[in-house]
């Protein structure tokens, strides 16, 4: 059984031109088709602008596709939801964690009071269960409950990402999806994250969509990669494989764009110093 | 430490401490004041029974009398209690801005939350019909429930909250609009938190500082609208007492006896500034965190 299955997913946004008609068609995301197995990490990279939060939206059921088919767990989520009941059981299924750990956190809501509410709301658990899950959960990323009564400005950006993982696991989830969710934090604290996500998906078999624009981070947290560039899927394999033996032009230029001692920028741009100064 | 310190009933105390450290914050010194002022008014008013005498006993061996020990701020041109009248005037001088408010709020939030939420066409429909109301002058609304429903505190409140409405209503649209799109409220959505859910327990709450200050003035205007609509003998009628009854008194003007239509003009002066400038600190603080 696969954790997440799409189909020739596609995305046109309408862009609006001058007077409120529409001027032009924008596709975000063309035709791109994954699956994830269970408890397995997939990585979508690709640069600004390639669609890659567009999906990440579609997966979470923020934005609808305009074709093409979501699965999680063998069941479907392209249409919008019917019932209380089945956004629940969404919810269940798939959880999102945010880039921007400054505005993912209700800033009236402490972090014990938010993980709260997702335990009332998946699970049947009294008060005495649903406290000790949260320090549960809290403890899984590596926050104690002493933050639980903090509000989210009294927490760093590093504990504020813990604090919406920790929300994201509450309910269970079959996979979540990270959207760029390590690229707002310092190097140190990145790297800490990302070791936690690891960690969690060993002990709790979750699966990841992960989504980021640094290839360095692709390759610690996942077991294949798909390049996206412009909406399409450009290519697909083995995280190792992409990142070590790009076949595509386009990978290898993204490879090539990564700083290393001796970086020439230029080469990558295709343009020679000289042409540049002048 | 216990584990009742993660339960959000135990973290309700530190919460409500730093509310107040924050208030003071927000709205300065100067607003301390105006709020302490506010609430030594509005105590008054709720004890008016326990400290203050009969505002209608007539005294006539003491018409238009100065300060005295039995009367404080002196009598008025039949001989009855000044201080007295002022007291039990500010329960009908402030009940009416609150029934105004209240009414108005408690319709406008939940309004501005579908239109912010919903958007696309619910959006635009509200909005539309809420400029259709903002052409409708309030006074004039109430000259005409008068008109039909007769005079009274409540007819007039009433109008007065239909015209309040649409204010409250559009400052809180742009708010949950702008908040609405943020990510902590996505990963509620994600979650499978109903929408009624999100806009109670977390978009309402998140715009509450903006729905205050815009509350605070507006308590200001709905103060003199309702002291104007008395002043014209369509809301509270003499002899009961009321600020806007008191200032309305020309025979006080006539007999010499400025003070006791001066006083009651004061106390709405006053009341009006210190609503007024807590809550345009609230707006002001609330612009600057917004940026």
């Amino acid at each position: 059984m696969s954790a997440v299955v799409a189909e020739s997913l596609c995305k046109t946004f309408r862009v609006r031109g001058e007077a409120g008609r529409v001027h032009h068609e924008f596709v975000a995301v063309d035709d791109v088709s994954f699956t994830v197995a269970r408890g397995a990490s997939l990585g979508i990279v690709g640069e600004s602008g390639s669609g890659k939060t567009t999906i990440a939206r579609m997966l979470s059921g923020l934005e609808r596709a305009s074709s093409g088919t979501i699965a999680v767990a063998d069941r479907d989520r392209s249409t919008p939801v019917r019932s209380s009941g089945e956004r629940r059981r969404r919810g269940r299924e798939l959880q999102i964690v945010f880039q921007d750990p400054y505005t993912s956190l209700d800033p009236r809501q402490s972090v014990g009071a938010c993980l709260e509410e997702v335990l009332r709301l998946h699970t049947q658990l009294d008060r005495a269960g649903r406290r000790s899950r949260i320090l549960e959960l809290l403890d899984s990323v590596g926050l104690d409950e002493r933050h639980a009564s903090s509000l989210p400005r009294a927490l760093s950006g590093g504990q504020r990402q813990r604090a919406a993982i920790a929300r994201a696991l509450a309910a269970e989830p079959i996979v979540i999806v990270l959207d760029e969710a390590v690229s707002a934090l310092d190097v140190s604290v990145q790297a800490q994250v990302l070791n936690l996500l690891g960690e969690l998906r060993a002990r709790t078999g979750v699966a990841y969509v992960f989504i980021s624009h640094n290839l360095a981070v692709i390759r610690q947290v996942t077991d294949e990669a798909l390049v996206l560039r412009r909406g399409r899927v450009v290519e697909r394999g083995p995280t190792e494989t992409v990142l070590d033996a790009p076949a595509h032009e386009y990978t290898q230029r993204l490879l090539a764009s990564v700083p290393v001692p001796g970086w020439d920028p230029h080469a990558v741009c295709g343009r020679a110093p000289a042409e540049r100064a002048r | 430490m216990s584990a009742t310190a993660i339960s959000p009933v135990a973290a309700v105390p530190t919460v409500r401490r730093r509310r107040v450290a924050r208030l003071h914050a927000r709205i300065g010194t100067a607003g301390m004041v105006a709020v302490a002022f506010l609430a030594v008014v509005a105590l008054a008013a709720i004890l008016a029974p326990l400290i203050a005498p009969n505002p209608n006993a007539e005294d006539l061996l003491n018409i238009t009398a100065g300060p005295s020990l039995g009367h404080p701020l002196g009598t008025d041109e039949l001989g009855r209690n000044l201080l007295s009248r002022l007291i039990w005037g500010a329960r009908t001088s402030l009940l009416g801005p609150l029934i105004v408010i209240g009414a108005a709020t408690g319709v406008a939030v939940p309004v501005a939350a579908v239109a912010g939420w919903r958007g696309g066409a619910v959006d635009l429909a509200i909005s539309r019909l809420l400029d259709l109301m903002f052409a409708f002058p309030g006074l004039l609304l109430a000259i005409l429930v008068v008109a039909l429903y007769g005079t009274g505190l409540v007819p007039c409140s009433i109008a007065l909250a239909i015209s309040y409405m649409p204010w409250i209503a559009r400052v809180a649209r742009s708010g949950i609009v702008r908040e609405r799109h943020k990510p902590y409220i996505a990963a509620a959505e994600v979650q499978g938190v109903s929408g009624f859910a999100i806009c109670v327990r977390h978009l309402i709450p998140n715009i509450s500082s903006i729905i205050w200050s815009q509350v605070t003035i507006s308590f200001g205007y709905a103060l003199v609208d309702l002291a104007a609509l008395s002043f014209l003998g369509l809301n509270i009628q003499p002899p009961t007492s009321d600020w806007g009854v008191m200032v309305n008194n020309e025979n006080a003007l006539l007999d010499g006896h400025p003070v006791e239509v001066l006083y009651p003009c004061l106390l709405i002066v006053l009341c009006v500034t210190a609503v007024t400038y807590v809550g345009n600190r609230l707006a002001s603080e609330e612009e600057r965190r917004a940026r």
